[in-house]
């Protein structure tokens, strides 16, 4: 046997060596995400809601008021059903607020400002919107976000000091101002689509939604449409809507809301 | 080429220089390659650097030190990927994908094994005895006690007195 022979065995022993581990990698990770211990993180984006969700009635005006809770527990009973349900509860807080977002945070909390719901005219396009959101609450898009932005603040820690303190308090504020990435937005936006058609409205309304909106905010002074802001590329989106519904012919529902009426409930402090 | 072709120096023949420095070879790598978590590549230089400089004074040492820095690359090259990949996905990607983990753990386990491999290969090198890892074992042998090892330093010429006398 000569040396040449006993080098490719090496060599065969270390390739099949990292495969192995690779393999036993594969099995490892597929085995922990089947455990219920995956489940385990459910509690904690749970614990996460209630504290966004305490901070958020301390800081500002929830509105509950029973017609414009009811019409919103109407449009969400429709969609989940549709949406195979989310792991968690989604619950939808309704902010007294001219500004016109909504946003969804970890743990099924949707969170929608009364500026918007004004803006919107009737009870499809609200939908579609709460669509968009649910996509980001089943995706677990505010969870990811939040993730991401700890891992990176725990590497700036390693480097230590003040700075590494400061960059997680801005990543504990930016919780509350999430913005997403076009890719992250438009699997949303596709998400909502699907739901929508399976809830039998028409996906147009979502392009009607977003269409209102951005007619409404070229006369926008207070840099108010923060919905608009963070969702960027608004006309293909509108299109894409729009060419979905054009190859569909779906008969929308009729939700039995009274939308104006909904939208009189609102307190008007803020009317434009 | 078989064992009683070559000749090995036996632990009771090196001095106790030679082997401090050739365990040294893994040892200092425990220490960069902490240093060096954020930035592997880091250890692979100091390797590199420590290999030239002690392989011109002992075949042991040099040995060690070569087959310290072979094993390194493979496992530098797993970290240093995965450096990559994390900053790519902090910086451009929606989310951590299921791969990501799946190589975290492949990494976990390379890592695992290297520092095994390397401590065995530490407590023998103080000891004055030879520890083949697979493969990287092999080339590191064949460099300094193959058939074709080159000699540690340059013949150096003799001193002569001038021509004629």
């Amino acid at each position: 046997m000569n040396r040449r022979f006993y080098l490719l065995k090496d060599l065969g022993i270390l390739i099949g060596v990292i495969s192995l581990l690779l393999l036993l990698s594969l099995s490892l990770y597929r085995l922990v995400k089947r455990s219920p211990g995956t489940a385990a993180a459910l509690p904690l984006e749970i614990r996460l809601k209630f504290l966004i969700e305490d901070s958020i009635r301390g800081e500002e005006t929830v509105i509950e008021i029973p017609e414009v809770s009811l019409a919103l527990q109407t449009i969400t009973g429709r969609l989940l059903p549709a949406a195979g349900g989310p792991d968690y509860e989604v619950d939808v807080l309704v902010i007294d607020s001219p500004v016109v977002n909504a946003l969804a945070f970890p743990g099924g909390l949707i969170v929608v400002y009364s500026g918007l719901m004004k803006r919107l005219e009737s009870p499809e396009e609200m939908a579609a919107v709460m669509a968009h959101e649910l996509g980001h609450v089943v995706n677990r898009d505010a969870m990811k976000n939040l993730s991401r932005q700890l891992v990176l603040a725990s590497l700036f820690s390693v480097f230590g000091g003040q700075e590494a303190k400061v960059l997680i308090q801005r990543i504990i504020r930016e919780i509350v101002t999430i913005s997403y990435s076009r890719a992250v937005e438009a699997a949303a936006d596709d998400f909502a689509l699907d739901l929508l058609t399976r809830a039998k409205i028409d996906p147009a309304y979502l392009g009607k939604a977003f269409e209102r909106l951005k007619e409404e905010k070229e006369g926008d002074q207070m840099e108010l449409f923060k919905y608009i802001d963070s969702h960027p590329d608004l006309d293909s989106r509108i299109q894409k809507a729009n060419k979905m519904s054009q190859g569909l012919d779906i008969e929308t529902g009729d939700f039995g809301i009274d939308w104006a009426k909904v939208k009189k409930a609102l307190p008007s402090v803020f009317e434009p | 080429m078989s064992e009683s072709e070559t000749k090995l120096p036996q632990p009771d023949e090196l001095s106790k220089r030679e082997k401090e420095d050739a365990m040294g070879a893994y040892f200092m790598m425990f220490a960069v390659w902490g240093i060096g978590l954020p930035l592997p590549v880091l250890n692979l230089v100091a390797a590199v650097i420590y290999y030239f400089i002690n392989k011109k004074n002992s075949r042991f040492t040099a040995f060690h030190s070569l087959q310290s820095l072979l094993s390194q690359i493979p496992v530098t090259a797993v970290n240093f990927f995965l450096v990559v990949w994390l900053i790519k996905i902090l910086v451009a990607e929606p989310a951590f994908p299921d791969a990501f983990f799946i190589y975290l753990i492949f990494m976990v386990f390379a890592n695992v094994i290297y520092i095994v491999f390397s401590v065995i290969a530490l407590t023998r090198a103080r000891k004055g005895q030879f520890y083949y890892m697979p493969f990287f074992g092999r080339v590191a042998f064949n460099r300094f006690y193959g058939p074709k090892a080159a000699p540690l330093q340059k013949p150096v010429e003799p001193n002569r007195p001038p021509e004629g006398l």
